[in-house]
Order: structure tokens, then C-alpha cells, then sequence
């Protein structure tokens, strides 16, 4: 449930000294290129940028005031003013917008007594933001205090969640130390405990589970290896516990608490001595005798830990990408060079560059980003184009929101992507290479950059590339909060220095890139898929698949389906079987309605279609696009007409601002979805949003601005009766909360409890009677729906 | 060298030139707003949108390189739309008036703003007119109009409107603003001739500028005097009878012929007028008899039947204006009207096609917002309205006028003549309002340098000025602040705009391409 990283605390007191400037300077250099760390190191200090600091930047660089103040009020990570002394930050993503993140948003402002037009609240104590994506879909929704990340929320969690958090920073600062450790060598291991720690899976606490078990080794004294691996991406069972005993045997755990180490220990070993055993037994009764059992705390876990694994969530998936997942720590080099690690990069040492890249051209690779544009075609233009300084650079700006797969990737095989890097880094010629990944990403950032290390420690990259001549240095670049600079020329302006703004293409940055160069760019599974296709051959890859998309994608799945998570599939698989094989079919017993696939740019596939299967050519034909992988599940509550305005509101928001047809376009369309599912609409409006998409489409400078209509006009081709329908002021789906109303039954049993938790007070506490609500108050937040005990509150 | 054709136009040019450089070899233009010359290119406007023909795809021609075979179509109904619509979307974040209201709502369509803003500084012979034609009996015209420009004020909204006719009357008298009734010379001669029946302001109008136009004008009255209605209807106490002969002769110095005592159908008929004239315009006033001898002209409810376009008659080479067409009720209507018809005639006679200013476009700000009155005010005097102290007989002094013109808010814009937005708008046909919204960009002016005027909610985001501070070092110059639809052109740090622009304040202005940074 809970994770840290290491951001320093931050006091609201200190002085702002303007020298930090000079400190990051000499840190970071002195031009252009330097702002955005520069910035973020400000930032990181002091919670906000002073301007005083910023001047004195100017004072002594060559960065010019108008380029610092263009980049900080650019990108959404940057502050101007004070915040509070924590950061709360609401998930906006899909996966959480469609189960209620707007009313949990709501819930934290009420909760801590914030005004309506003001983020912090006036002790100064907490300030409230919407994020775009905490890539932890699968929990949504999801909250991220500082680095504490709480999943499954609900608005009458949020005071909990208020008060845990609390709590939790002042038992940080006592803290408890390890009072044993396990003797080594000294004992024959008999087997493994593996659990995966990346951000989603430690947001549903396993960190806690993580650290529950190694202490209860050591008390237990048992001979067995409590180790972190890569994700398997079952993030709906999470945390997840694999037993895997020396013999080969191996036990999947489900939903596993901190309470349960002891006892999925004992199932499988035995404590050391029966001193040990007896004491272990006393110690944990007595634990649960000191436990306050009326102690409600956040998560709510299944009381039996599930044995066995889902083999239909299994069994359909193809791990390339994602191979030996659940079986190798993320950082553990020699673990990756034993399963095959860098021997796709050693060969390639001796392969010319003509054959690596027609190798990659046999299989039929694809850009995995989203446009899928061919990669061998793109790695040959580089290869052409005559310059000799050369860049190469990493796309890890996943911004998509409802999609997590590069944050998997690159927080749990973060030495596949170096090897994709370097292996185009001999093919090339290319020495220096950029891997960028966006700030809301803080594990992967930590873990990439420990890879790199270890990685130039070992002699795998740095002055040489293993045994050859070529050089190959990689630096880590930081996001600062900005879904464009996903854009490739956005994204160069953003390692330039600058403010995040695409430029027209041609020229294409294979000719005209980074600083003017020929640079490859390329996104975090396009790099992750090369070793194996260069170790197991093009023909394999190409075997999987169908013709035009040929080998395996990733997909975040998320939504309303039973089982989320991170899955790898082979390409022409059939969206239906990825929803009810691997998702489990719908929640709750609802029905399918569509699937929304690509994001932003992409569409919502309805449930008659779902059998349009998992490929480039045939999703757009469906009137989606395949996108980077995100797939968001809806079900007969999801209003469409709220989706197409949840996803025109995002573009809008991240729209650079450059070019008129996206910046004005998206707010003219915008403002009629608004009207729409405001229930002010009209049916001319309907039209006018037809005219506005094909304008936007038309006059716009890059991909952003080009396929931001194309959520509104999918759901206009499958689901006009929707949008005919809020034009006269009716939401069907019962979502839109300008259009409905919350209403109590006779079913009412009077015991106050609505009244008692409506944060409005729209409902007046009448014991033993049937309660009302008042209409006008009502601000539909569904509270008392959720807290009746006898189902009496209906939407109408 | 890649060869590329052009609306059927083939040319040859170097690797990497653009389409639009490509198109300026070939003489063809291509509207632009955000492209400047020796500066990078940033591809922010999209009105220099055109079509690649074998792909359909449209691409701005300001940054697309010319590839070998490339077929582009420049003026294609398709690509005008494609224009048209860019311009709409930009008009609706752009916020503010190309005219005033005051100006809309004169009948002579004056320039009142820019004729305040001299009569304010009493500067005479800088001539910044917009006038294209000069104005007949206009001292008159500022004794007796009833001024629906001060109803139309936008001053009257805070306090009270602006003194307009007192002040452009004192602006005649004492000749301040200097080109409105000025004597005049015709420079040459048509050979045609056209008589005028009806001696009031409109015939008096269309008798002036169809003489300016070079033609012989003969009028035709049946009172003593010229001058209609306004001798006969307004008592000299509103109008004095010197100033009104003042004016009539500025028409006779012209070279027009007045035959006073002259009766339509007793004296003067219409077919003998026929024979002796190339062109009759009928100006008889309100109560216009049935015409003896001409059953051929055809009347409506109102009055004589014309030709909307044309203002001819249903009989051949005869014309009509003024009050015997419909009731003007204002003597600056009919003048105006008599203009209109005397280029209908002139048009008529064969000439080469008459430069009639005709209404261009105009964007309408709207019913002002919360606080937008105080943005206006500023650098406006705040005085209250000033009434005339009596020391002239009719009017203000030359100092009272000054004061009272110094109210005017200029809610005109600085750069109505020069705005290319305004210019694309009226060339492409394009409409203002498509994609107004209830709550528009609230309006600014910001007046912290000495020479320029500011007004934020005209930008169109283009980033001219950006590059060009950039391209000029200045310390601070201007930046893009934010981004998507909230993203403006502010100073660093908050500096003042005088100490944004510290160099480059003139030619800022003259790059902005709309009314965003004016020079004042």
C-alpha cells in the first residue's frame, strides 16, 4: 500500500538562499540545456521556484530570462507559488476518472476545508493537485501523498487515508531497526520468497508484505532467500507472493497481508530450532492480542490468502518483453547476463549494420510508441544520413492516461531497454544516447539510473561497448509534466532546453533531431523487444502476430473488468479474449459496452466489435488506433459523452498552445462536450463538433492536435444516440451529474447514517424516518449511496 | 533540384525551399500571419494552408519543404475553406472592435475615434484619416445631427457619452481635423452630364460627388434658395443660414449649376431631362408628388422604387436617393446616401469601376464584462461629461472641445488598417462569431510603455515579437507564458513592458500583424 522514495523532506521555513543557484549551475551547466534540471533541483529544495533564485540563474548563465520563464510555466510540474508542506496528488488517469476520481477529488477539498478556488489549505499543511497518470490503473483510484501512493479509494476513505498518512511520517522518524540477521553460507537455502516491488504493486503494500517476510525469516531463523523480481503483472492479485522451493515446486499467493508471513512461511519451511519455533508461535498470539482489532484501516484484504495461480490470465499471454518476469530482480546484472542477457548485444558487436537491420526488417518490428511506423526503416534513414554526430534517445514520456506498460518495463527490465540502446547504438554509430522518462515515474527514474551505473561499472556501456571500440554514454533525462514532450521533436525541444513544442515535420529527426543531428528515437518496448529478436531470430518474431503486425504488444488493462494488470500478447489476438480470458470478464456482473483503446488519440471499440482483433490496420479500421497500449474497459455506467469530454479535456490541457487549429479547436470542442454533459447542449451542437473535429484534424501541427478528435468522433460513430441524447438533457448511462439526481426509497430505514456523512448537508438527520435528499444542495457525490445499508439511494 | 507545380504552374528550386518560397517565385501569394522573413519559422497560424493534391493532405506552406512531383493547389474553394476556417477559429480567441460603436452607428460611417484623438492632442494637418471621400455639408451636418454615435457610446456605459457632436463641430469650425469640407478641385472631365433634382442634402451630396468624379452636375430646385429640408424644416437658431451658404457654395465653387425655382412636372419634366442629360437623379424629399409625365417610375409604400444595388429606377438612366426613396430623418443619412448614388450613376456612366468604400469586416467585442470599462478608461480623461460654457454662441471653444474629446476611450482599434487579420477575414468571407461562447477572453490594456499600447486579448499567439525581441537581445524582451489556450505573450519576472522592450518597441508593433501591439 505504501511506497517511498528518497525526496528530500521539505520545510515550508527555510530561507531561500539565491547561491542554490549557483550550486545547480556548477551541477548542471550553464546553458540552455540545463533549465530543466536546474529547475527541478529548485524545485525539489524549496517546493516551489522562488524568483529571486531564478533571476540570479540568469545573472550567472547564459540562460536568458524569457527561456527560464518560458520553460517554468510550461511544464505542469512547476510551482510559483509556496505549497503546502505535502503534496496530495489525485489521479486523474482513465482507469480512475471512470470509478469516481473527480469525487474523490472533491472528497480530499471538503475533508481539509480547502476553498473552491484555492489548491492548499490554511495551516499550509496539504495541498491538493490533479495528476495526469500514476501509471497504478489497477488500484484506481489512486492517491499519491509525497511518495505514499494509496490505492482503492473511496470517498469515505479519504479521511482515513488523511489520518494514515499522518501517522506514518512521525513513526518514519522513530523508526524500528533490524535486530537480527540471517546467517549466510552457514545454512542451505531450500528456497526462494519472490515478490515484485515496483510502484503499482508496492502502492498495494507490498513493500509492507516485502518487509513482513524478511523480518519473519530472520525471527524464524529459516533458511530461505526473500528476494524482489520483476512484475508479472498480475497487479489485480497484488501483492503477489511466489514460493518457489529449491526442489522446482512453486506457490503463487494472492492478496497477501503483512499478517501472513509467518504462517505461508511455515506452510512451506520450517523455523530453525524448536526454541525458535515456540517463541515464533508466542510472538505472533501476542501480536494479535495487542492489535486493536476495531481499528479500520484503509485497504480492506480477503481474509484467506488465495492459493494457485489464474492460468486462463496466464496462458493467453506471450512474455517477450516481458520474459522472466516474476524471476529476476530488476537489478540484478549477473542474473541477466546468466539468462541470456547481452548476448544479443555481443553478437551484434559482430554483425554489420546492414544485417542487424535487415534482421530487424524480417521481423516486421513496428514502432511500439503508437504510430508504428516500421523500426528497421527508421534505423536505416539514421544509418544514411551523413553526419557523424549522431543521438540516440529513449521515448519514455509514456503519457497516455490509463497506460503503464513503459513504466513496467523500464522499473523491471531496465537492462533489456539499455541493451535495445546499445545494440542501435553499434548499428548506428551513435555515441551518445538520452533515455527520458517522465517525473510522474520516480522508481523507474531510481531504477534506470542504478542500471546505467551498474551497467558502466560492468564495462557494458560507457568508453567502450563490451569488447569493441565504440563508445556509447547514456544519460537519464527527467520529464517535468508535460503529455506533448511524448511528441518526438516536443521531446527533443524538451532535452534542448526548451519549451516542450513540436515542430512540422519534414524535416524528420533521422535527418535533423537533437541539436540539429541525425537522432533515432525510439520507444521504451520498440528498444525492449531488439535483444530477443536479434538472440531467438527474426522468423520467430515474425511467426506471432498477424501479417502487417507482426510479434507481441503490451497492454495495461484496466477498467471495469475483474482482473487488471500489465499483459503482453501476441498481436492479432481478439480484443474480446483479452477481456473476458485474461480481464475475467466485467465487475460487479455489469455488461461490456466498449473498449476504449490508444488513449487520447484512440477510440472506443463497442461490444459488438470486440472481436476486431489486436492489430494496427484493423483497429483503425474499427475507428481506434492501437496506441501505446493502454486499454480501458467500460462498462453500461460509463457514459460515452463523458469519455469523449474526459479525453478532450486532457488534450486540451496538454495542448502546447502553438498551433491555432489545436489550441483553439480542442477548446471549441471542449466547450460543447462541457455544454453537452452540462445539459445545456443542442443538437446543432452535435454538428458543430463534427465541422470543429475536422478542422482540428486538418490545421494541426502535430499528432497531438491531429488525433485529439478522434475519441469524440468513435463515440459519435457507434454511440450518436447518446450525444442526441444529452442534447435534450437526459444522461442514459446515469453518470453525468449535471443530469441526474440522487434519490432515497422507501427501502429507507432511517438510520441516519446519509445525513451523518453527506459532506454537503443536503440531507437533514430525521431518526427512524425516511431521509430526503434536497436537490439543489446535493453536489451528487454518491456518498450516501455508498454508506446506506439497505439500498435505498437510486440515481434517477 | 525537385520540380513541383503550382495551381498548374510548373517551377524548379533548390532542395529544402519551402512551398510558400517556392509559390513567391511564381508570383503566386499565400496569406501568412506567423512567418516573418529573417526570422526561424514557427509554424504557429495555419492560415497559409494549402493542398497537396495527391495525397489530399493539407500542410502550411510557410515550413513544407518542396519534394520532386509535389502538386499543390493555392485557391482551391477546398483551400479557402481550409483558410476560412483557421481565420474563424482565431477570431474567436481574438477579442476586441475593429470599429468603434460609434462609428457604426454614423450613417457616414466617420472615423470618430481617430478625429477625437486629433481634436483631444489640437493637432492640425496630420492627416490619419480613414476617410476615403471627403465629406459634403458636413459643418451642417455637426450643427443639427441628432447623434446617434452618443447613443451608441461606450462612455455612456461608465458615466456619460462623449460630447461627439459638439466636438467634431468645433473640430469644422475651427478646422482641426482639416480634410472634411475643404474646398476641393476636379481634376478632369468626363464629357458626362447629370442633372439632380431636389436641391436638400441628399441631391446636394450626390451633386458634390458626382462633380468630384467628373462630371457636370446641374441641380434642379423649385425654392429660392438650395438646401431642402434643411432650410425649410430647421430653424436658424439650430442652424445657422451662414454656415449652411458657407457650405452650399463650397458645392457651387465646384463648377455645379444651380437652377432654383425649377418644378418637376411644371417647369422641368422628366423626358425633356432625359434628351439633355446622360443621367437624372431624382432627390426630392419626403413628400415627392406623383411625377407628370413619367408613369414608367415605379413607387413602393415608402417611396420611389430602386434598385438596391444600383439605386436606378425602373426606368433606364434614372436614379434615386434620399427621402423620396425612404425617410432618412437624419441629414447625415441622406448625405451619405447621396454619395452612394453618385457612384451608382458614375458606375453607370461607364467609368472604371468606382472605388466605393463599401462596409469591410468588422469584429464585434460584445457586451463589456466585469471590469473591462476600467481596462478602457485608462489613459482616457475621467472628467465628467463638459456642457458648453456659453462663451460661443453655438458650441465649444477650441479648449472645451480638446477636454471633452479627451474622454473618448478609443474602443476602435489602433491597427484597424493594417490588421492582416482583418484583412484575411474580409478576403475570405470569414464570420466572427462561429464559435462565440458565453464567457470570452476578458479584455486588457496595458499602457506601461511610453509608445505602446497593449492589448493581450488581440494576440493571436503568432510569436512574432517573441523571436524578434529574441533575435534583438533584449535583457528581458517577451516570452510565452503557459501553454495550450491559456498561453499569453508576457515580460520575464513580471517586468513592465517599457523594460521588456527596451530596444525593439517600435518594430514590435510594426511586426504584431493585428491590433495587439500598437504604436501610440
Amino acid at each position: 500500500m505504501k511506497q517511498r522514495t528518497s525526496h528530500a523532506a521539505v520545510d515550508i521555513n527555510e530561507e531561500i538562499d539565491v547561491h542554490a543557484a549557483d550550486e545547480f549551475l556548477d551541477l548542471f551547466g550553464r546553458d540552455r540545456s540545463a533549465v530543466i534540471p536546474v529547475l527541478q533541483a529548485i524545485q525539489n529544495r524549496y517546493n516551489y521556484l522562488p524568483e529571486p533564485i531564478l533571476r540570479r540563474v540568469c545573472e550567472i548563465s547564459r540562460i536568458r530570462p524569457a527561456e527560464i520563464e518560458g520553460v517554468a510555466t510550461f511544464y505542469a510540474q512547476f510551482r510559483f507559488t509556496p505549497a503546502g508542506r505535502h503534496r496530495i496528488k489525485v489521479c486523474i488517469g482513465t482507469a480512475c476518472h471512470v470509478k469516481g476520481a473527480e469525487k474523490i477529488f472533491d472528497a480530499f477539498k471538503y475533508q481539509l476545508s480547502i476553498p473552491e478556488q484555492e489548491d492548499t489549505d490554511k495551516q499550509r499543511l496539504f495541498t491538493v493537485d490533479k495528476v495526469a497518470c500514476l501509471g497504478c490503473c489497477m488500484l484506481a483510484p489512486a492517491v499519491q501523498i509525497d511518495d505514499v501512493t494509496y490505492g482503492y479509494l473511496d470517498t469515505q476513505k479519504v479521511a482515513g487515508v488523511v489520518q494514515d498518512f499522518l501517522a506514518s511520517q512521525e513513526t518514519t522518524e522513530t523508526g524500528t531497526k533490524q535486530k537480527h540477521t540471517l546467517l549466510r553460507g552457514q545454512i542451505r537455502i531450500e528456497g526462494e520468497v519472490r515478490m515484485c516491488t515496483c510502484s503499482s504493486c508496492t502502492a498495494a503494500g507490498a513493500a509492507d508484505v516485502y518487509r513482513a517476510f524478511k523480518r519473519r525469516v530472520n525471527e524464524m531463523g529459516m533458511p530461505v532467500d526473500v528476494k524482489t523480481v520483476g512484475c508479472t503483472g498480475i497487479s489485480y492479485e497484488a501483492p503477489l507472493v511466489e514460493v518457489a522451493l529449491s526442489g522446482g515446486k512453486r506457490f503463487q499467493y494472492g492478496r497477501v497481508r503483512p499478517d501472513d508471513a509467518g504462517d505461508l512461511l511455515s506452510r512451506h519451511f520450517k523455523p530453525a530450532g524448536l526454541s525458535r519455533r515456540i517463541t515464533s508461535t508466542a510472538s505472533r498470539f501476542m501480536e494479535r492480542l495487542l492489535k486493536d482489532e476495531l481499528l479500520d484501516p484503509p485497504i480492506r484484504y480477503p481474509a484467506e490468502p488465495r492459493q494457485g495461480f489464474d492460468s486462463l490470465y496466464w496462458g493467453t499471454q506471450r512474455h517477450i518483453v516481458t520474459e522472466l518476469c516474476g524471476t529476476l530482480d530488476p537489478l540484478d546484472l549477473q542474473r541477466y547476463v546468466e539468462k541470456h542477457g547481452f548476448e544479443a548485444l555481443r553478437r551484434c558487436s559482430e554483425l554489420s549494420p546492414g544485417v542487424i537491420i535487415e534482421t530487424i526488417a524480417r521481423s516486421g518490428l513496428r514502432g511500439r510508441g503508437g504510430a508504428g511506423y516500421p523500426t528497421a526503416r527508421k534505423w536505416s534513414s539514421v544509418l544514411e544520413a551523413g553526419d557523424e554526430t549522431k543521438y540516440l534517445i529513449c521515448n519514455g514520456d509514456e503519457g497516455d492516461p490509463g497506460a503503464f506498460m513503459d513504466r513496467m518495463i523500464l522499473e523491471s527490465f531496465p537492462f533489456r531497454v539499455i541493451e535495445g540502446m546499445a545494440i542501435a547504438s553499434l548499428t548506428l554509430g551513435v555515441r551518445r544516447g538520452f533515455i527520458y522518462i517522465r517525473a510522474e515515474y520516480p522508481l523507474a527514474i531510481r531504477r534506470v539510473r542504478e542500471a546505467l551505473r551498474l551497467c558502466e561499472e560492468e564495462g557494458i556501456i560507457g568508453e567502450h561497448i563490451m569488447e569493441t571500440e565504440s563508445p556509447l554514454h547514456l544519460e537519464l533525462v527527467e520529464g517535468a509534466g508535460a503529455f506533448v514532450s511524448g511528441e518526438e521533436t516536443a521531446l527533443i525541444a524538451a532535452i534542448e532546453g526548451r519549451r516542450g513544442m513540436p515542430r512540422f515535420r519534414p524535416p524528420y529527426p533521422d535527418r535533423d533531431g537533437l541539436w540539429h543531428k541525425p537522432t533515432l528515437v525510439n520507444n521504451v518496448e520498440t528498444f525492449a523487444l531488439i535483444p530477443w529478436i536479434l538472440r531467438n531470430g527474426p522468423d520467430e518474431f515474425a511467426r506471432i502476430g498477424t501479417k502487417t503486425s507482426s510479434g507481441t504488444k503490451t497492454f495495461a488493462l484496466a477498467g471495469k473488468i475483474v482482473r487488471g494488470g500489465l499483459i503482453e500478447v501476441p498481436m492479432g489476438i481478439p480484443l474480446r479474449d483479452i477481456v473476458e480470458t485474461i480481464g475475467g470478464g466485467i465487475r460487479e456482473g455489469k455488461r461490456l459496452k466498449a473498449i476504449q483503446v490508444g488513449g487520447p488519440s484512440g477510440g472506443c471499440v463497442p461490444a459488438h466489435l470486440a472481436d476486431t482483433p489486436v492489430d494496427y490496420d484493423a483497429l483503425v479500421a474499427a475507428g481506434a488506433i492501437m496506441g501505446s497500449g493502454g486499454l480501458i474497459v467500460l462498462d453500461e455506467s460509463d457514459c460515452m459523452v463523458d469519455i469523449a469530454r474526459y479525453f478532450m479535456a486532457f488534450t486540451q490541457r496538454e495542448s502546447c498552445g502553438k498551433c491555432t487549429s489545436c489550441r483553439i479547436g480542442t477548446k471549441c470542442m471542449l466547450e460543447i462536450l462541457e455544454r453537452l454533459c452540462a445539459g445545456s447542449g443542442t443538437a446543432n451542437d452535435v454538428e458543430e463538433l463534427e465541422h470543429l473535429a475536422e478542422v482540428t484534424r486538418q490545421g494541426s501541427l502535430c499528432g497531438l492536435g491531429r488525433t485529439a478528435p478522434n475519441p469524440v468522433l468513435s463515440t459519435l460513430r457507434y454511440f450518436r444516440d447518446e450525444y442526441e441524447a444529452h442534447a435534450q438533457g437526459r444522461c442514459p448511462a446515469k453518470k453525468c451529474r449535471a443530469l441526474i439526481t440522487y434519490r432515497i426509497t422507501d427501502d429507507c430505514i432511517g438510520c441516519t447514517r446519509c445525513a451523518q456523512n453527506c459532506p454537503v448537508d443536503a440531507i437533514t438527520m430525521r431518526p427512524y424516518e425516511r431521509h430526503e435528499i434536497d436537490a439543489e444542495t446535493c453536489v451528487r457525490c454518491g456518498t450516501c449511496m455508498l454508506v446506506c445499508p439497505s439500498e435505498a439511494v437510486v440515481v434517477d | 533540384m525537385p520540380a513541383v507545380r503550382i495551381d498548374n504552374r510548373g517551377v524548379k528550386v533548390p532542395s529544402g525551399t519551402t512551398i510558400l518560397e517556392a509559390a513567391q517565385r511564381l508570383g503566386i501569394e499565400i496569406p501568412t500571419l506567423c512567418h516573418m522573413e529573417s526570422i526561424d519559422r514557427f509554424t504557429s497560424c495555419m492560415v497559409c494552408l494549402v493542398q497537396e493534391s495527391v495525397t489530399g493532405r493539407f500542410l502550411p506552406s510557410c515550413s513544407a519543404p518542396v519534394t520532386d512531383g509535389m502538386v499543390i493547389e493555392t485557391n482551391t474553394e477546398a483551400v479557402r475553406e481550409a483558410r476560412r476556417n483557421i481565420l474563424e477559429l482565431l477570431l474567436r480567441e481574438h477579442v476586441g472592435d475593429c470599429e468603434s460603436p460609434c462609428t457604426r452607428a454614423c450613417p457616414l460611417y466617420l472615423d470618430i475615434p481617430v478625429m477625437l484623438g486629433k481634436i483631444a492632442r489640437d493637432m492640425s494637418g496630420r492627416v490619419r484619416s480613414t476617410q476615403l471621400t471627403p465629406i459634403p455639408l458636413f459643418r451642417t451636418i455637426e450643427y443639427i445631427c441628432p447623434a446617434p454615435c452618443e447613443r451608441a457610446c461606450r462612455r455612456g456605459s461608465y458615466d456619460e457619452p462623449v460630447s461627439i457632436r459638439l466636438a467634431l463641430q468645433a473640430a469644422a469650425e475651427y478646422r482641426i481635423t482639416g480634410d472634411t469640407s475643404e474646398a476641393l478641385t476636379v481634376s478632369h472631365s468626363s464629357g458626362k452630364k447629370v442633372a439632380v433634382v431636389g436641391a436638400g442634402p441628399a441631391g446636394l451630396s450626390a451633386a458634390y460627388h458626382l462633380r468630384l468624379l467628373g462630371h457636370d452636375c446641374t441641380i434642379f430646385d423649385d425654392q429660392d434658395e438650395p438646401g431642402g429640408s434643411l432650410r425649410t424644416q430647421i430653424p436658424k437658431e439650430r442652424l445657422p443660414r451662414p454656415v449652411l451658404d458657407h457650405e452650399i457654395n463650397r458645392i457651387r465653387e465646384l463648377g455645379v449649376i444651380f437652377l432654383m425655382n425649377r418644378s418637376l412636372g411644371k417647369d422641368v419634366d422628366l423626358r425633356d431631362l432625359r434628351r439633355r442629360f446622360d443621367a437624372i437623379v431624382i432627390t426630392t424629399g419626403i413628400a415627392t408628388p406623383v411625377i407628370a409625365g413619367s408613369p414608367g417610375i415605379r413607387r413602393t409604400e415608402q417611396g420611389i422604387q430602386i434598385n438596391r444595388e444600383t439605386f436606378e429606377t425602373s426606368l433606364e438612366g434614372i436614379f434615386a436617393g434620399g427621402s423620396a426613396v425612404r425617410p432618412c430623418r437624419i441629414a447625415a443619412r441622406s448625405v451619405a446616401n447621396g454619395r452612394s448614388v453618385a457612384f451608382g450613376v458614375h458606375r453607370y456612366l461607364g467609368e472604371c469601376e468606382a472605388d466605393v468604400p463599401g462596409k469591410r469586416f468588422d469584429l464585434h467585442m460584445g457586451t463589456l464584462r466585469d471590469g473591462e470599462m476600467d481596462a478602457f478608461l485608462q489613459g482616457a480623461s475621467r472628467s465628467p461629461r463638459i456642457h458648453p460654457s456659453g462663451e460661443n454662441e453655438y458650441g465649444f471653444t477650441r479648449e472645451e472641445a480638446a477636454r471633452e474629446s479627451a474622454r473618448c476611450l478609443h474602443c476602435d482599434c489602433g491597427k484597424k488598417d493594417a490588421c492582416l487579420l482583418r484583412t484575411y477575414a474580409h478576403e475570405y468571407g470569414a464570420t466572427g462569431h462561429r464559435y462565440r461562447v458565453q464567457e470570452r477572453t476578458r479584455y486588457e490594456r496595458i499602457l506601461e510603455h511610453p509608445h505602446i499600447l497593449y492589448e493581450p486579448s488581440k494576440c493571436i499567439k503568432c510569436g512574432r515579437c517573441v523571436r524578434l525581441t529574441e533575435q534583438r537581445n533584449e535583457h528581458y524582451g517577451l516570452y510565452f507564458k503557459g501553454r495550450s489556450y491559456s498561453v499569453c505573450v508576457a515580460v520575464p519576472f513580471g517586468e513592465t513592458l517599457a523594460r521588456g522592450l527596451e530596444k525593439s518597441a517600435l518594430e514590435c508593433t510594426e511586426a504584431c500583424p493585428t491590433g495587439a501591439l500598437v504604436a501610440r
